[in-house]
């Protein structure tokens, strides 16, 4: 049930870069006007991506909502576009494949880490409501938001 | 534009739901008066049998000078374009000579906004959308609430469809018939009466929906109003999921057509290069006709190909957008396609005509809209669109005749004939230049 509550609201988070200065391309600047802040659904791609970091699975089986390029790029059409009744629809079978696939017998066993040698259990973890909380790769990340939805 | 629901009356399901729950009835259940035709011989459309509404799409128009029928009003005779359409000819209209009256900035893109929301095409470039919800999604916010989906929409060559819930929210067709039969039919389908035990991961996936819609509503309080609408139509769609889960758990309405359709194939490969378009658009529309006879569904789309679609059909010597293009004229390999999309049409209505539904038949209790967005494609022409209507939706609409425009007249019309045969009142359709608050009074009954 909470692994279920959890997919279906693969989560996600805001990402803003930190405060940091932004080092300045050489030559004129282009005139692009900086959109207000926006939610972003995650792309399909997205989505898969972060099943397999959380669970380690992948989506084997069935459709999701496939995604809008809007000038030409998918992650406009993620600023854009809404999800779908059948998207919504597709999300939930889906979440409950990946609740199937997750508990499989062969699956736990297979991504059970053997112990090492002198490891006791550690302090259990404070407990947030979604996997997330930290980013990678330099950019310091907030959770902002749930259920695909990320800002 | 202004819609409002008219009542949305009584049916079988809430009379039964009504009478049942929580006692034990040993008598028969009379039937109701409501249900009787004037007769008294069949239960009526609109009381037990509900009203449905279908969109049949394709792109890239037709040749007009083969589509557009000899004779007008009662008097009129199928043309070469028509012809596949004989065996229902007595049960559609066909309406020419209507025009969209938005200029036709993107060839292809503008018209199909114009005709299906009577609204311009929103944006620019690679960023456009309809500027709000289509015909189909219209009328499905009124006839397609009390059935398990609001709406299908399919597509036997893989289109992106054209049916929005509003700006930048599109329901993407279903291209699988193996999918589409396991979503309608799957392990969830219970027959009539089958009254077999309830799921009981029903409720589970109830209880998760409640704290998925908690959620967004947390959010929602959090971010701009643009945002909030995208939210709100996330929203719409856990909500009809919701109420799907809800139907359900109770017994399926008692129609006695619906039965459970053969299985589809699991894939239809392509043959030399070519899709199988016209065994997997029988397969998708015999799931529709079914899903419909079940009450499953009560509005669908069916995208047979998208405006500009490329599709290469048997026997073509090259895809379809193309030869609209660079094929001299007359243009025979045009007409041929033509003509094939008309007999996938042909299909879709003799089996909606095949089905018994008291004293009447699937189609006479539906309206059905085949249209393009073009009628000439070779010159993008946005006049003397190609327009069929099907069924009679329970008497609004009249069928047998031909209809010609000689002024031109706002496509918009057609559009707002068909909300009001579905008993949605409204004033007008459309906005702007698409704005018409009269319809095509000669296929009004």
């Amino acid at each position: 049930m909470a692994l279920l509550a959890g997919l279906l609201s693969v989560s996600v988070i805001g990402c803003h870069a930190a405060e940091e200065p932004i080092p300045t391309p050489p030559g004129p600047a282009p005139a692009v006007e900086a959109p207000a802040p926006t939610l972003r659904r995650l792309t399909e791609r997205q989505y898969r991506n972060s099943v397999w970091d959380l669970l380690g699975i992948e989506l084997l089986t069935g459709g999701l909502e496939p995604d809008t390029a809007i000038d030409g790029l998918l992650s406009v059409g993620a600023a854009q576009t809404s999800l779908s009744p059948l998207g919504v629809e597709q999300y939930e079978a889906a979440a409950f494949r990946l609740a199937e696939q997750a508990l499989d017998a062969a699956h736990r066993i297979a991504s059970s880490p053997a112990p090492r040698p002198g490891w006791s259990m550690p302090p259990a973890p404070v407990r947030r409501s979604t996997p997330w909380g930290r980013g990678r790769g330099g950019v310091r990340c907030q959770r902002r938001s749930w259920r695909g939805w990320s800002r | 534009m202004a819609v409002e629901v008219q009542g949305r009356g009584v049916n079988r399901r809430t009379v039964l739901r009504g009478l049942l729950r929580g006692a034990v009835i040993s008598v028969g259940l009379p039937p109701l008066e409501m249900f009787f035709n004037s007769n008294g011989s069949a239960y009526a459309c609109g009381g037990a049998i509900p009203k449905r509404f279908g969109l049949f799409y394709w792109g890239n128009g037709n040749r007009p000078e083969r589509w557009v029928p000899e004779g007008e009003g009662t008097a009129w005779e199928l043309s070469e374009e028509l012809a596949p359409l004989v065996n229902v000819q007595p049960k559609i209209s066909v309406i020419s000579g209507m025009a969209i009256h938005f200029p036709n900035l993107y060839p292809h893109t503008s018209g199909a906004a114009a005709l299906l929301s009577g609204m311009e095409l929103m944006g620019s470039g690679e960023n456009i959308t309809f500027a709000g919800p289509s015909i189909d999604q219209i009328i499905a916010g009124s006839i397609g609430v009390n059935s398990l989906y609001r709406s299908i929409q399919t597509s036997p060559t893989g289109a992106s469809g054209l049916s929005y819930n509003g700006a930048n929210a599109r329901n993407p067709p279903e291209a699988s018939p193996w999918a589409l039969f396991e979503r309608l039919f799957g392990p969830a389908f219970q027959l009539p009466g089958e009254g077999g035990a309830v799921d009981p991961r029903l409720a589970l996936r109830q209880s998760v929906l409640d704290a998925v819609l908690a959620d967004l509503n947390r959010l929602r309080a959090q971010v701009g109003r643009a945002d909030q609408l995208r939210l709100d139509q996330h929203m719409e769609g856990v909500r009809e999921l919701e109420q799907r889960l809800a139907l359900l758990q109770q017994d399926p309405p008692a129609l006695d057509a619906c039965a459970l359709p053969a299985a589809p194939l699991q894939s239809y490969p392509d043959i030399d290069g070519r899709p199988q378009v016209s065994a997997i658009s029988r397969a998708q529309c015999d799931l529709l006709v079914m899903a419909m006879a079940c009450d499953q569904t009560r509005v669908f789309g069916h995208y047979f190909s998208d405006p500009v679609s490329d599709v290469l059909y048997a026997d073509a010597t090259a895809g379809h957008h193309d030869l609209t293009h660079n094929e001299l004229d007359p243009q025979p390999e045009v007409h041929e396609i033509t003509v094939g999309i008309v007999s996938e049409l042909a299909w879709l209505l003799e089996r909606m005509d095949a089905v018994q539904e008291g004293d009447g038949t699937l189609l006479d209790n539906s309206a059905v809209l085949a249209t393009s967005e073009v009628s000439l494609g070779h010159i993008h022409a946005i006049d003397d669109l190609p327009i069929v209507l099907a069924g009679s939706a329970c008497g609004r609409l009249q069928t047998g005749v031909h209809y010609r425009s000689y002024t031109s007249e706002n496509v918009s019309k057609v559009m707002l004939t068909l909300v009001r045969a579905m008993d949605i009142s409204a004033a007008s359709f459309g906005a702007a230049e698409g704005e018409v608050s009269d319809g095509v009074s000669m296929v009004e009954a």
